[in-house]
């Protein structure tokens, strides 16, 4: 099974400065916290100047009081100084402290505010993406990109490339304020410098190399397990669970590899920084006893040392681990960039939503339906597979009703993809009013055509939400018409508060029939000409049946319909009904011409019939698949 | 499962690399608190005997070489004992978890969504790492630290001792208390990622609505609501984090000054050296990283507790099948010599009591038998099928295997005689040899390779030879994720491979067919019926095409056996399989589709 596998073990270059379509998509929000940024710009170099002095003061304490007082065998002249200068010590240690508390406050209000603008940013294009889009990625993996992925890049932008930067300065400014104490033992200790470089370069790669590989071996067990998870009822029908254990456990062994080496380096470099900050030590004290008996070198001076040593070092100790929180912020900010990469959706498009559009939006004067054509429409999903759509061809003027039937696979869902733009690109020509389809912007789209889902898909907010969706055309009032024309207003009624009463997990507190009927009440609520209905196929109560079928019969005087059609009333009361096969229109005519057709109208006629004589027995075979 | 219990199980099984640490990181510590003693010596070495080429002094600027080297090699080696068996921990738990998980059955499935497996596996398995191996060494090194170094301290200076160690201790404590604080903090914060999530999730999943009733506004807005939650949490964590963090080596700085004021009274006055005050300066910079570690230990203990809690509620989640019969396993032999039998079959899903599924099927397959089973949508085809393949529990006596009632068998048992390929094919992302030995259970993986005559045979049956020769690789391309995208006709060949390599009695193909063209559909019923006789089989299909071979069909209408014949039977009688014969004979007939032309079900029509 590793035979052909591409092994892809390069960790992506520097990307954050290739195609930065993510730094153009945030540049106006960076630029409102740039006062932010210049005053944590400014503070730093104070916390560097504080963490500088106070080995600075002790060694001013040291040369200048203690050991003259040691000398003389008395404090009296030196007292008030040392007390002087301890106060400014500690006020130093004080407003280091501050100021550093500071600059960490005003970088992470603007870091954690920039995150959530890009988290807001992200999902507003994610809703905007073309519906293949969300066809071909789980929406597991797009939620990992608006939470986690976001996480991860805000937690080190916030703490370790932070820390990078501000040690960097402070490292400047120890050295500097080294060479200014003594610049014979500052190059000594500088001699350290080149070996430690060496360390640093020679782990640098595997370092970041192991870690790559450690989390491409993470996840490929963890998507091995998300597969066996999924197909656990084939596994298991197969008996095939040793063998799905045992290949996991060799993914895992392949990550426990890559970790152990991971963690070799990780535990060397820890260890080298340590030992080469003694070794300094050692040298910086044997070249300092010299000078230090020669008078050269004062102990306050190499008291001075002892402390810059330890702070230069220290930091670099954790360096691997932040290498690792960074790459995987690299990673994130990769996987960000990739999604925000991804053309929206045309319909979709809003000229803020590109950064090289030079569209604009122009207001649409509102426009009636007067009728939608499909004029030999052909399609396929993928350029290289099948067709779908095999030339289609009907009209629908106002007023009238269609009713599109025929088995699975036969191409009617197809048409009502095409007609709500969740797919582009068909041959052929779609027109509303004579213009194409291709050219109308979702939102034009959405004055006319009202569409009844067949998945009824309510949202967790109140029943009243749930039929006016928040439109701004909807208020209150045609809220309540809207459930009145579907007869809803009844149960809505009943329930006990009402229109306010909460929708809990996708409706589990309201019945299949129930859901249907606000699913109605919602595509009618906005008045528009054209109702699109996908019936949904799962049975429901015969008194709510008895509601639906009013009101599709309702919305077949009063509208134009076009259906999706599996319940026999739909279908028989329309005024076209379009047989669909194998991507074709087989039959076409009204109820009485089609049965007298004798064809495949009148078999599944027949079909439906003993369906209904069933009435509604025989559960859903489809709850089954939850377990898949 | 008790869970010190268990964390000590966990310790022993690794007893060996946990001591060697221990040894290593013992030895760390006293060589890296010994060196401010002997820069402390050195330095006074020289007031004495100011000599920087004497031997003393040279002695002790050797020990720290020596120090410095052998602390690399100590260090490197107590950290990789340490990290090496919570690794370990880590990689037995994920394969024990999945062990457990694959006996959990199908209602462990329904209530936990994969997701939210694969995140306990991920998180929860991790912070078990975490504290297995971080955790435990920082406990150690932080613990070994904090008692050397201020004995070391106190032999320098007992008063100075006492005057360090109340700020210290002071500021320790209020860190703890924040931290409490931060974590509750950070409860709310996972709280309100957890919502935002659930919002996104609920979003994604009715993006069509949103996009039709252009409520994008609206979830643009209950997401902002959400993430500035979620924001204003984390600016809330940060700023304690920005006043809290820095305290300790703020702290340590403000305790130097100290000791300048402090320790230098005392060197004026003789009771300190030089040397003495260096060293004690050393020692002060030691105290904060082990200070800072103990509040991570302790977030890593806690977490890693929180994580055995919730890996302890799946390890005692058990299938709640029935133990197997010893006895009733031991009646069937190998092949089947009666068959299948269901009996009286009544079925209603556990959560829909009220709505029977199947009401007195019965029905029989013989050995060698092949048998067809017809049914509109919803008439409890599948249902009965998960009820044979022991999916779903059949009624005590309902269903049995050359007499012996499978709900005394065990799934590995029943599941030896009879193999399933469901209506959707399930495919790894891995390669299509792979994917068709994967039926093989039991074998490892690569022992595809060593014996590929199976295999390949068992492709050219399921009719996947033409495709194959287009396949960049033959067998050994790679499909899903990483691979070629198939087509849901090739996914179904490759399902029917995989079942047809694995010897069985039974074989049920469940709807398998309907993403094939007529023609190969044609070829593969062919196949079916030739590639190894011996065996029963179930044909599951609404298509007639896929049927009218079958030795005898089975009409399956509202849970009700209501037909039973063969094709030429029941085409001739009323009912829903004639209603379905023409429509899909006519429409093969309609010379609307050229495809389809010339093939032959109305021509066997009487």
């Amino acid at each position: 099974m590793k035979a052909g596998m591409p092994k892809k073990n390069q960790p992506p270059a520097w990307r954050l400065f290739n195609p930065p379509v993510l730094l153009q998509l945030m540049w106006p929000r960076l630029r409102e916290h740039r006062w932010r940024f210049i005053m944590v710009l400014a503070l730093v170099p104070f916390s560097a100047l504080a963490a500088t002095a106070v080995p600075y003061l002790t060694k001013v304490a040291v040369d200048d009081y203690i050991i003259p007082a040691m000398q003389a065998g008395s404090l009296a002249a030196y007292r008030e100084p040392l007390y002087w200068l301890v106060a400014l010590a500690s006020g130093v240690v004080l407003a280091g402290y501050l100021v550093e508390a500071l600059y960490v406050l005003l970088l992470q209000k603007s870091g954690q505010n920039l995150i959530a603008d890009m988290r807001e940013m992200v999902y507003q294009r994610s809703l905007r993406l073309p519906r293949s889009y969300f066809d071909t990625h789980p929406i597991g993996t797009i939620l990992t990109r608006v939470t986690s992925d976001i996480e991860a890049l805000g937690e080190s932008l916030a703490t370790n490339v932070l820390a990078l930067v501000v040690d960097l300065i402070k490292a400047m400014a120890f050295l500097a304020m080294m060479f200014y104490l003594n610049w014979h033992l500052t190059l000594v200790l500088l001699a350290a410098f080149p070996v430690l470089v060496l360390l640093l370069r020679f782990f640098q790669s595997r370092v970041r190399l192991s870690f790559f590989r450690a989390r491409q071996a993470l996840s490929e067990a963890t998507g091995f397990l998300q597969e066996c998870l999924s197909g656990m009822k084939t596994v298991q029908l197969f008996a095939a669970e040793e063998q799905a254990v045992a290949r996991f456990r060799e993914k895992n062994r392949q990550f426990l590899h890559a970790q152990n080496s991971s963690n070799l380096y990780d535990a060397l470099l820890y260890s080298l920084v340590e030992g080469v900050t003694t070794l300094a030590l050692a040298l910086v004290l044997w070249y300092a006893a010299g000078e230090l008996l020669a008078g050269v070198l004062t102990l306050g001076v190499l008291v001075a040392f002892m402390e810059y040593i330890q702070r230069l070092f220290v930091p670099l100790r954790e360096l691997s681990q932040q290498m690792a929180v960074i790459q995987r912020a690299l990673a994130a900010l990769d996987h960000i960039n990739q999604l925000c990469t991804v053309s929206l959706d045309p319909a979709e498009e809003r000229p803020e939503d590109d950064p090289h559009s030079q569209a604009t939006e122009h207001a649409q004067a509102p426009w009636e339906f007067r009728e939608l054509v499909f004029e030999n429409v052909r399609f396929r999903y993928s350029p290289e597979g099948p067709l779908i759509l095999k030339g289609i061809s009907f009209a629908v003027k106002k007023g009238q009703s269609l009713a599109i039937v025929g088995p699975t696979g036969s191409g009617k869902s197809t048409i009502l993809r095409l007609l709500t733009r969740a797919y582009g690109g068909y041959e052929g020509s779609i027109r509303i009013n004579g213009r194409e389809l291709d050219c109308l912007k979702a939102t034009e789209l959405a004055g006319i055509i009202s569409m009844v889902h067949q998945g009824v898909f309510l949202f967790s907010g109140s029943v009243g939400f749930n039929i006016s969706m928040g439109r701004e055309a909807v208020g209150p009032e045609e809220v309540r018409q809207a459930a009145g024309y579907v007869h809803a207003q009844q149960f809505i009624g009943q329930l006990e508060e009402g229109y306010d009463t909460p929708v809990n997990q996708g409706g589990a507190n309201l019945s299949a029939g129930q859901s249907q009927l606000l699913s109605f009440a919602r595509a009618v609520a906005a008045r528009t000409e054209l109702i699109v209905l996908d019936e949904a196929t799962s049975s429901v109560d015969s008194l709510t049946e008895n509601l639906i079928q009013q009101a599709v019969e309702k919305l077949y005087q009063d509208k134009t319909v076009l259906a999706i059609a599996h319940r026999l009333s739909t279908i028989r009361n329309a005024d076209l009904i379009l047989v669909m096969a194998g991507g074709e229109i087989v039959e076409r005519g009204n109820h009485n011409e089609l049965m007298a057709l004798g064809g495949a109208y009148e078999a599944l006629v027949g079909e439906l019939e003993a369906a209904a004589r069933d009435g509604g027995d025989g559960g859903d075979d489809g709850g089954d698949d939850g377990g898949r | 499962m008790n869970k010190a219990a268990f964390v000590i199980s966990l310790i022993l099984r690794h007893l060996g690399s946990y001591s060697a640490g221990v040894a290593a990181m013992a030895l760390t510590l006293w060589m890296s608190l010994a060196i401010p003693r002997y820069l402390q010596e050195a330095i006074d070495i020289l007031r004495d005997d100011p000599d920087p080429a004497g031997g003393a002094f040279l002695s002790r600027i050797g020990w720290i070489l020596f120090f410095a080297v052998a602390i690399i090699l100590t260090r490197t080696a107590s950290r990789l004992l340490f990290f090496v068996p919570g690794r370990k921990v880590e990689f037995q738990l994920k394969n024990d978890l999945l062990k457990h998980l694959s006996t959990l059955q199908r209602e462990y499935f329904l209530a936990n969504p994969t997701g939210a497996i694969i995140s306990r596996i991920n998180n929860d398995i991790n912070g078990i790492r975490m504290m297995m191996g971080f955790g435990l060494m920082g406990l150690f090194s932080s613990l070994g630290t904090l008692s050397l170094a201020p004995f070391y301290m106190y032999e320098i200076s007992p008063r100075l001792t006492l005057y360090v160690a109340l700020p210290i201790m002071t500021a320790f404590v209020v860190l703890q208390l924040a931290v409490r604080r931060l974590r509750d903090e950070q409860m709310v914060q996972m709280k309100g990622m957890q919502d935002l999530s659930d919002f996104t999730v609920e979003s994604y999943n009715g993006v069509d609505v949103i996009r039709s009733f252009r409520a994008l506004e609206w979830a643009q807005e209950r997401f902002s609501r959400f993430s500035h939650g979620v924001r204003d949490s984390s600016i809330r964590m940060a700023t304690m984090r920005a006043f809290f963090m820095p305290i300790l080596v703020h702290i340590a700085n403000g305790l130097k000054v100290a000791l300048v004021l402090v320790g230098g009274m005392m060197v004026i006055n003789g009771e300190l050296t030089m040397g003495g005050f260096m060293a004690y300066a050393l020692y002060l910079s030691m105290l904060v990283p082990p200070l800072m570690g103990m509040t991570f230990v302790m977030f890593v203990v806690q977490r890693g507790m929180t994580a055995l809690n919730s890996l302890e509620t799946v390890f005692n989640t058990t299938p709640g099948l029935p133990p197997a019969d010893a006895a009733a396993e031991g009646e069937l032999g190998e092949t089947l010599t009666r068959g299948l039998s269901v009996d009286g079959l009544d079925y209603a899903y556990p959560d829909a009591q009220e709505t029977p599924v199947l009401r007195g099927v019965g029905l029989s397959i013989a050995p060698g038998e092949t048998v067809g089973l017809f049914g509109t949508i919803g008439s409890g085809k599948t249902t009965l099928v998960n009820l044979i393949n022991g999916y779903l529990r059949a009624p005590e006596g309902a269903v049995r295997l050359d007499g012996v009632d499978i709900s005394r068998l065990s799934l590995a048992t029943l599941r030896r005689h009879v193999v399933t390929v469901t209506q959707e094919p399930f495919l790894f992302s891995d390669t299509v040899r792979e994917n068709i030995a994967f039926s093989m259970g039991g074998s490892l993986p690569g022992k595809a390779g060593e014996n590929p005559e199976p295999v390949e045979k068992a492709a050219s049956a399921a009719a996947l030879e033409p495709d194959l020769k287009r396949f960049p690789l033959g067998l050994d391309t790679l499909v899903g994720e990483k691979g070629i995208t198939l087509s849901g006709g090739q996914k179904q060949r490759i399902a029917l491979a995989r079942a047809l390599l694995r010897p069985c009695s039974l074989l049920i193909l469940d709807d398998v067919l309907s993403a094939v063209d007529q023609e190969t559909e044609r070829q593969l019923i062919g196949e079916i019926y030739s590639f190894r006789m011996a065996r029963s089989t179930l044909i599951v299909s609404h298509r007639i095409s896929a049927l009218e071979r079958a030795d005898r069909i089975i009409v399956l209408e509202g849970g009700r056996v209501i037909a039973q014949g063969s094709h030429a039977e029941l085409i001739r009688q009323e009912g829903p399989y004639r209603q379905a014969w023409i429509f899909q004979g006519e429409r093969d007939d309609s010379g609307l589709n050229a495809a389809r032309n010339g093939s032959g079900t109305p021509g066997e029509s009487p």
